[in-house]
C-alpha cells in the first residue's frame, strides 16, 4: 500500500513520554502576548463577571419571590440591579468569553504561532479590567438605572453619576472589542497556511470572522453614540433631549444599529463551536459545510437590516411591516445552520460526552429562542407581549440556552487542549442536568406569565403572578447552583484530571495536532491541515486516526473510549 | 508508525521560527489600518449626521452662522491639511527612494502643517465663543442648538489631527534613528492614518461649512 | 512580483499621463492629484459663494438652487476624498479586499445616515 498522507507530527508521540507542560499560574497575571495565556486571561476574568452578574440574577429572583418590595429598598434599587446584571452579563461575560475561545483556539486552528497582532491582543485584554472596575464602581457610587440599553431620558435626566461611569465603561469595552475583532480578521485572513483556503478553515473560524466583521462595523456605532451620551451627561449638550432640540429616538436607532449586530456578535460563535463539537463528537464531517460558512456570513448581514424590530412601539407605523420582514428574513440562515447540525449528527457514532450534551442542549434550547424570536417578529404578536416578561424569555433562551450552552460546550471540548488535563465527565453529566433543567424551569415559566401581562423590569408585580414566580425563582437557584458543579470540576481537573493526550476527541483540526497544552510557539513542526477540516471517512484521517488510536493503546490514558 | 509520513504533501512555506516574513508582516499591519479606519468612519457618521439632520431641520440658524463665520479662515485651513497630505505621500516616496533626510524633512512638513491647522482651529472656536456659540445648551443664546452639532464633528476630528501630529513626531524621532531604511511600513501605516483625516476633513468642510 | 516591480515603479516616476499629454514635475502623480485638490477645493468655494448669492438674490428658486447646491459641492468633495484615497492612500495598487474594507463601512454608515434622514425627528417641531 502506498504511503497514506498523514498530518501527525512526531508530538503525538512524544506527549506520550513527557508530562505535561503548562505556564506557571503566575504567568497568567502578568501582560503576555502569547494568544493561549491572553486566551485564558479572558476565560477566567469572563467566567469571573459571569459569577458576579450570576449572583446578581440570584438577587433579582429573591426580589422577585413576593409580589413586594422585601430585599430591595426601592424600585430604582431594583432597577439598577438588572442593570448592572445585564451590562455585566453582555459587556464583560459573553463578548469578552468569545474572545477567549477565538483567541485560544483560532491560531491554533489555522497552524498559526500567534495573532497576527499580539501587543495589540495583550492590550485589548488589558482595557477590560480598568472597564469592569469603572463599570462596577459605578453600580456602588451612584448606580446607573436605565437597563442596558441605556434608553434616554433616563439615562440623560434621571439617572446617577454611575451612568457617566457605565458609558465611560462600555466605551472602554467596545475599544477592546474592536481591537480584538481587528486582529481575528488579520489573523483569519492573512495567516492561514497556503494550503487551507477558506473553503478549507474549520467552522469555528467562520463564525469568528463573520463575528469579527460585525464587531468592526457595528461597534463604532455605540461608541459614536455613547461619545454623544457622554456629551449630554458632562458637558450640557442636548443631542437626546427633546426640550433642547435634540432626538430621543436618535439613541434608540443608534444604539440599536449596534446592539442588534451585537446580538449575533454573541451568538455566532456559540454556532461556531456547535458545528465543531456535533461533528467531532459524533464522527461526521459537518453537513452542507460551505453553507454554513456562508450562512454566518448572511448573518452577519442581514443582522444589519433589522434593529428597529427593537422599536417597534416607538417606530412610525409605516416602517413596521418592513423590518418585521427582514426580521423574518434572519431565521433563514439560522435554520440552515440548525438543518445543518441535525444533519451532521444524524447516523453519526454520538458520544455523549459533557461537550456533546451541551451542544445537544443548544440546540434544543436555541431552536425555542429562534421560534419565539420569529413570534415576535411578527408585529400583532409583539404588540401584545412588548416589554413583558416574554422577552426577557426569549433573549434569555438565545443568550442563556444559547451562548451560554455553546460556552460549557466550548469548555469541555477544549479544556484538555488548554490545560493537557480531562475534565471529569461524571461532574459534567451532573452539571448538564442540573444546568438544562434549571434552565428550562427558570426561563420556560416565563413565556407564560409574560403572555399573562407581567412586565418586565418591575419589582412589584400583581399577586396573581407569585406562584410562577416562586417557581422561576426555585429553578433559578438551581441553575445558579450548578455553575458551583463546572467551577469545582475546572479546579479538581487542573490538578488531578486524567492526561490528555494530544488528541482525546479523535478531532481532525489543527488544533488537535499539536501536544496539550500546546508549547509556546504551538507546533514543533509545521502542522499539516487535512484537504477537509471534517473529512471523516477519508483514507487519510481513518490512518490518521488509527494511529492516533493506536498512540493511546500503548499507554496513553483514553478518555474517548470511557463511554 | 513508519508507513505513515507526510513526505509527499507539499512543503509549507512558514520559516522555522515563527517569524513572520516582512512581507506577511506588512500586509497585516496595513489590513490592520485599513480595518480600524474602517471602523473610524461609522463613527464620524454618527457625528455627522447629528449635524445633517439639524442642517435640514433648522436652515436659518445654520445660514447665520455661515454668514457669521466666513469662509476665509476655514478654507485656508482646509488648504494646509490638503497640503499636509501631500507632503506625507512626499514623505513615504523619498523614504520608499531610500532618501532618509528627505523623508524627515517631509514628514516634519506634515507634522507642521497639522499644528498650523490645529492653530487655525483654535483661532475659529475662539471667535465662535465669542459670538455665543458654546458646546452646551443654553436657553437664553439664539445659538443654542447649534454648538454642539458643530463643535462635536469639528472637534472630534481636530482630536484625530492632535493623534496625528503626535504620531508624526514619533515617526520623525524613529525615522532619524534609521527605523525605516529598510522597511518603510511604518511610515505607510501613518500615512494612511493621515490620509484618513484629511478625507474627513474634505467632508467636513464641504458639509458644515459650504452647502 | 513584476507586478510590484511595476507599481513601485509608477509610484516614483516623475513623468504623467494627463489627459493624453506627458507631464514632467517632481513628485509625478502626487503633485498632480495635489494640484487637482486645490483647484477643486477653489471651484468648490466659489460656486459655494457664487449660489449663496444667487439664492439670496431669486429667493423664489431658493429651494432648487439649495438642491443643486448642495448635490455639486458633495460630489467635489466626494471626488476629492476619492483622490485621496485613489492615490495618496495608494488604493490603485491594493488587493481588492482593501477596496471591500472601505467600502463596507461606507455602505452601512451611508444607509444608516439615509435612515436617520428619512425618519422624521422626534425632537423638532416641539
Amino acid at each position: 500500500m502506498a504511503t497514506i498522507a498523514v498530518p501527525l507530527g512526531a508530538q503525538a508521540e512524544q506527549q506520550e513520554a513527557e508530562a505535561i507542560r503548562r505556564p506557571a499560574l503566575s504567568e497568567y497575571l502578568r501582560w503576555s502576548v502569547d494568544h493561549k495565556i491572553i486566551g485564558v486571561q479572558y476565560g477566567v476574568s469572563s467566567f469571573l463577571f459571569f459569577l458576579i452578574g450570576g449572583a446578581m440574577a440570584m438577587g433579582i429572583r429573591l426580589e422577585l419571590w413576593t409580589p413586594e418590595l422585601d430585599l430591595m429598598v426601592s424600585g430604582a434599587a431594583y432597577n439598577s440591579l438588572f442593570t448592572i446584571h445585564g451590562t455585566i452579563m453582555i459587556f464583560l461575560f459573553i463578548i469578552p468569553m468569545w474572545a477567549a475561545f477565538g483567541n485560544f483556539v483560532v491560531p491554533l486552528q489555522l497552524g498559526a504561532k500567534d495573532m497576527a497582532f499580539p501587543w495589540l491582543n495583550a492590550f485589548a485584554f488589558w482595557l477590560i479590567p480598568p472597564a469592569a472596575i469603572v463599570v462596577l464602581l459605578g453600580y456602588f457610587v451612584s448606580p446607573a438605572e436605565a437597563g442596558w440599553t441605556s434608553y434616554p431620558p433616563l439615562s440623560t435626566l434621571f439617572s446617577g453619576d454611575g451612568q457617566t461611569l457605565w458609558a465611560l465603561g462600555a466605551h472602554l469595552l467596545g475599544i477592546s472589542s474592536i481591537m480584538g475583532s481587528i486582529n481575528f480578521i488579520v489573523t483569519i485572513l492573512n495567516m492561514r497556511p497556503p494550503e487551507m483556503t477558506i473553503w478549507r478553515m474549520p467552522l469555528l473560524c467562520w463564525a469568528v470572522l463573520a463575528t469579527s466583521i460585525i464587531a468592526v462595523m457595528a461597534t463604532p456605532f455605540l461608541a459614536g453614540a455613547l461619545t454623544l451620551l457622554l456629551l449630554d451627561r458632562v458637558a450640557g449638550t442636548t443631542f437626546f433631549d427633546a426640550a433642547g432640540g435634540g432626538d430621543v429616538l436618535l439613541w434608540q436607532n443608534i444604539f440599536w444599529f449596534y446592539s442588534h449586530p451585537a446580538v449575533y456578535i454573541m451568538v455566532l460563535p456559540g454556532m461556531g463551536v456547535l458545528s465543531e463539537v456535533l461533528s467531532i463528537h459524533s464522527r461526521k464531517p459537518v453537513f452542507g459545510y460551505r453553507m454554513v460558512g456562508l450562512s454566518s456570513m448572511g448573518i452577519a448581514f442581514v443582522g444589519f437590516t433589522v434593529w428597529a424590530h427593537h422599536m417597534f412601539t416607538s417606530l412610525q407605523p409605516e416602517l413596521r411591516i418592513p423590518f418585521m420582514i427582514t426580521t423574518m428574513i434572519i431565521a433563514v440562515p439560522t435554520g440552515i445552520k440548525m438543518f445543518s447540525w441535525l444533519g451532521t449528527i444524524w447516523g453519526g457514532k454520538i458520544r455523549f460526552t459533557s461537550a456533546m450534551l451541551f451542544a445537544l442542549g443548544f440546540l434544543s434550547l436555541f431552536v425555542i429562542g429562534g421560534i419565539t424570536g420569529v413570534m415576535l417578529a411578527a408585529l400583532p404578536f409583539d404588540i401584545h407581549v412588548h416589554d413583558t416578561y416574554f422577552v426577557v424569555s426569549h433573549f434569555h433562551f438565545v443568550l442563556f440556552g444559547g451562548s451560554v450552552f455553546a460556552i460549557y460546550a466550548a469548555l469541555y471540548h477544549w479544556f484538555p487542549k488548554v490545560t493537557g488535563r480531562m475534565m471529569n465527565e461524571r461532574l459534567g453529566v451532573i452539571h448538564f442536568f442540573f444546568t438544562y433543567f434549571g434552565f428550562l424551569f427558570t426561563f420556560f415559566p416565563m413565556h407564560i406569565v409574560g403572555m399573562l401581562g407581567m412586565p418586565r423590569r418591575v419589582a412589584v408585580y400583581a399577586e396573581g403572578f407569585q406562584a410562577w414566580n416562586q417557581l422561576i425563582s426555585l429553578s433559578a437557584f438551581v441553575l445558579g447552583f450548578s455553575t458551583f458543579i463546572v467551577v469545582y470540576n475546572v479546579i479538581k481537573s487542573y490538578y488531578h484530571g486524567p492526561i490528555a493526550g494530544a488528541n482525546p476527541w479523535r478531532a481532525l483540526t489543527l488544533e488537535w495536532q499539536t501536544t496539550s497544552p500546546p508549547p509556546p510557539t504551538n507546533f514543533v513542526d509545521d502542522p499539516i491541515p487535512f484537504e477537509e477540516p471534517y473529512g471523516y471517512g477519508t483514507e487519510a484521517s481513518a490512518a490518521y486516526l488509527d494511529a492516533v488510536d493506536e498512540a493511546f493503546s500503548r499507554g496513553a490514558p483514553n478518555p474517548a473510549s470511557g463511554h | 508508525m513508519a508507513e505513515l509520513t507526510a513526505d509527499h504533501l507539499p512543503a509549507v512555506a512558514h520559516d522555522d521560527h515563527g517569524h513572520m516574513s516582512e512581507e506577511e508582516h506588512n500586509n497585516n499591519m496595513k489590513l490592520g489600518v485599513w480595518l480600524y479606519l474602517a471602523s473610524e468612519i461609522v463613527i464620524f457618521s454618527i457625528m455627522i449626521v447629528g449635524y445633517i439632520i439639524f442642517r435640514i431641520n433648522e436652515e436659518d440658524i445654520v445660514a447665520q452662522a455661515h454668514e457669521e463665520l466666513g469662509v476665509g479662515l476655514v478654507t485656508a485651513n482646509t488648504f494646509v491639511l490638503l497640503a499636509s497630505s501631500f507632503f506625507m505621500v512626499m514623505g513615504l516616496r523619498a523614504m520608499q527612494q531610500g532618501n532618509r533626510a528627505g523623508m524627515l524633512r517631509w514628514i516634519g512638513l506634515t507634522a507642521l502643517g497639522g499644528i498650523v491647522f490645529l492653530g487655525g482651529q483654535y483661532i475659529e472656536y475662539s471667535e465662535l465663543a465669542h459670538l455665543g456659540i458654546v458646546l452646551g445648551f443654553d436657553t437664553a443664546s439664539e445659538w443654542s442648538t447649534f454648538g454642539m452639532r458643530f463643535y462635536a464633528p469639528t472637534f472630534f476630528h481636530g482630536a484625530h489631527v492632535f493623534v496625528g501630529v503626535l504620531w508624526a513626531l514619533e515617526v520623525l524621532r524613529r525615522g532619524a534613528r534609521g527605523r525605516y531604511d529598510n522597511n518603510p511600513i511604518g511610515i505607510e501605516m501613518f500615512g494612511l492614518y493621515w490620509h484618513f483625516v484629511d478625507v474627513v476633513w474634505i467632508m467636513l468642510f464641504t458639509l458644515i461649512y459650504l452647502v | 512580483m513584476a507586478e510590484a516591480m511595476r507599481h513601485e515603479g509608477e509610484r516614483h516616476s516623475n513623468t504623467v499621463r494627463l489627459l493624453g499629454r506627458e507631464i514632467t514635475v517632481e513628485g509625478g502623480v502626487y503633485t498632480v492629484v495635489f494640484g487637482a485638490l486645490a483647484v477643486l477645493t477653489v471651484i468648490e468655494v466659489l460656486s459655494a459663494e457664487f449660489l449663496k448669492g444667487a439664492i439670496h438674490d431669486l429667493p423664489e428658486a431658493a429651494a432648487t438652487l439649495q438642491a443643486i447646491k448642495a448635490i455639486l459641492l458633495l460630489g467635489i468633495a466626494i471626488i476629492k476624498s476619492s483622490l485621496v484615497i485613489w492615490f495618496y492612500m495608494h488604493l490603485k495598487s491594493e488587493k481588492p479586499l482593501i477596496a471591500v474594507v472601505i467600502l463596507l463601512p461606507l455602505l452601512i454608515a451611508g444607509l444608516s445616515i439615509m435612515y436617520l434622514l428619512a425618519i422624521p425627528p422626534s425632537g423638532y417641531g416641539v
